[in-house]
């Protein structure tokens, strides 16, 4: 009885995180942060729901697929949110109006300007955009 | 053992107000990045959707297909998101 009130509440709490990151990715200006809502929001809500599961089913096979996908979930989507953010600022997309501290944007001047001078050097073959 | 039935459906009806917002996001999103973040937010919205309903069913196979969609998920977003800086020459990462 007890536990089935505690697997509620915390399906409820992360379907709830997954829902606020819903809201986020509604409300927020511009992709940055919207990025940043759902990698941290959504991540926590599946984790409390995949709680709520190992608390239900503790039979051990859905232990350990549960186990996995905890682990999976972890490791991935740290990384995923670092790929989306990186793409939305490299598209050029991503420059809001309120925004005041662009760090990253040195390092950038400095690469393009040493790419355009390796462009007007020559080619370059070893480029993996090429063919695309 | 019995579910606390009412409370997963609620649960259930949550995740699907994600998944909404994110279909309205990707559909109104003025650049490809924002498309990008709606399709991740999805993606989880998805997982927790199979995780709630192997709860709600009693059918401990949805667990291995929430386990297949994380790692789908998960080089979706690498591959979307490479595509979203499809027009930039490749560079070094800050």
């Amino acid at each position: 009885m007890i536990g089935s009130i505690i697997v509620g509440a915390l399906a409820i709490g992360g379907a709830g995180l997954v829902a606020l990151a819903g809201l986020g990715i509604l409300r927020l200006p511009d992709p940055l942060t919207r990025a940043s809502a759902v990698s941290k929001a959504a991540a926590l809500g599946l984790l409390v729901i995949i709680f709520a599961a190992i608390i239900d089913d503790w039979s051990p096979r859905a232990v350990i697929v549960l186990v996995l996908i905890l682990i999976a979930h972890l490791v991935t989507v740290p990384l995923a949110g670092l790929a989306l953010a990186r793409a939305a600022y490299r598209s050029g997309t991503a420059r809001p109006p309120i925004t005041t501290v662009d760090e990253p944007a040195e390092r950038y001047r400095h690469n393009a300007d040493r790419q355009a001078a390796q462009s007007e050097a020559g080619p370059d073959l070893a480029s993996p955009d090429d063919g695309r | 053992m019995e579910t606390p039935l009412t409370a997963i459906d609620v649960a259930l009806a949550l995740v699907v107000l994600g998944m909404l917002a994110a279909i309205v996001r990707a559909a109104i999103g003025p650049s490809r990045a924002d498309r990008v973040v709606a399709a991740e937010l999805g993606f989880i919205a998805a997982v927790s959707a199979m995780v709630l309903i192997a709860l709600r069913l009693d059918k401990p196979i949805f667990f291995d297909f929430a386990l297949v969609s994380v790692l789908i998920g998960f080089l979706t977003t690498i591959g979307l998101a490479r595509l979203v800086t499809r027009d930039q020459p490749e560079s070094e990462s800050p």
